[in-house]
């Protein structure tokens, strides 16, 4: 039966699948390190038994059902800090939303250019100071709540530190080059008020960012807290 | 005596699917046993949750198996009751059939 994805075995139409792999991924991100082990091999164990009597569809959903109840039993215990720093995110962005709705509608402050001027160059700048794996590891610490040293804390602080900077001078200097591309074009006063708008726009945005990096660099050094320089 | 420690409805059917297993209790037996027994399909984390408390309780100690290949080369944790989880059952136990003395099943509302 081995290798075999669907096949006569025993009288019995039976298919040979491996569990969903991104459902495996998630259990194996969000179970406690003692429990992946028997509790992957449990449900492994069982899948394989229930391709005996039902089809592939079902199976699958079988997985999936088993994975996702068994995530909820056990995503507060092991990504506590993910949740918290998504909560606060969204908290935060809920909040300018509701702000911007107050001040007369939320359309007058979306302008995706002046986003694109800021972030991307701020994240390549990131890149060039620290180094791809650098960032990967503090995105990393922040979603996981872990970090294993020193040394690690400072260069997590400082891809943060970096990219919120980074961002802000990149709207500082956009939103500068705005009004002098303003003062040197426009000749009505009447247009002066929505390219100002817009302009500003991108100095917002960047300070939103320097906002987010400024909390995930304070959260990784309050993970950091306690490890000595013995731990590097 | 010491301080009673009364267990929950599900907790004592864990510990009595793990004393029936014996040797055999880890998570698909003690899964499969409830199921053949009591009609209750419970998922795999609700089953894992609950064994982790009685664990960490004191009630049930637990050890890492061999691994095979219908489990993905993934090992097995057996789980096996302790003198204290003995104990906390045979109390919980004995507590239910003192509150059952003396009640008539019409009391409840059963013919």
């Amino acid at each position: 039966m081995a290798g075999c994805k669907t096949e006569f075995c025993w009288g019995a139409v039976v298919n040979n699948n491996s569990p969903p792999r991104l459902a495996e991924a998630l259990l194996a991100k969000i179970l406690p390190a003692h429990l992946k082990d028997p509790l992957l091999g449990d449900l492994e164990e069982q899948f394989r038994e229930i391709q005996l009597k039902h089809n592939k569809q079902s199976c699958q959903l079988w997985y999936w059902r088993q994975a996702l109840i068994t995530s909820f039993h056990f995503v507060n215990q092991t990504q506590k800090a993910l949740i918290m720093f998504a909560f606060s995110i969204v908290f935060f962005a809920g909040l300018t939303f509701f702000a911007m709705e107050l001040s007369g509608g939320s359309s007058m402050f979306f302008d995706v250019p002046s986003f694109i001027i800021t972030l991307p160059p701020a994240v390549v700048f990131t890149l060039a100071v620290t180094s791809p794996a650098k960032v990967k590891q503090a995105f990393s610490s922040l979603l996981s709540g872990h970090v294993e040293s020193l040394r690690h804390v400072q260069s997590s602080v400082m891809v943060f530190d970096v990219l919120g900077s980074s961002c802000l001078w990149l709207g500082a200097i956009m939103t500068l080059l705005g009004w002098v591309a303003m003062g040197s074009n426009i000749t009505e006063v009447k247009v002066i008020g929505p390219a100002f708008a817009v302009s500003v726009l991108t100095l917002m945005y960047a300070m939103s960012v320097k906002l987010v990096c400024y909390v995930a660099s304070q959260r990784i050094t309050y993970l950091g807290q306690g490890l000595t320089t013995n731990s590097d | 005596m010491g301080k009673s420690r009364f267990l929950g409805e599900f907790e004592q059917f864990v510990l009595l699917a793990i004393l029936r297993l014996g040797e055999q209790a880890y998570g698909t037996t003690i899964r499969q046993i409830l199921l053949d027994v009591i009609q209750r399909d419970v998922s795999i984390g609700a089953l894992y949750t609950t064994l982790t408390r009685l664990e960490e309780k004191g009630l049930l100690s637990s050890a890492m198996g061999e691994a095979t290949a219908e489990r993905g080369g993934r090992a097995k944790k057996y789980f096996k009751i302790t003198g204290e989880g003995k104990r906390a059952l045979a109390e919980t136990r004995q507590s239910l059939d003192a509150m059952w003395r003396d009640v008539k099943l019409s009391f409840v509302g059963v013919q």
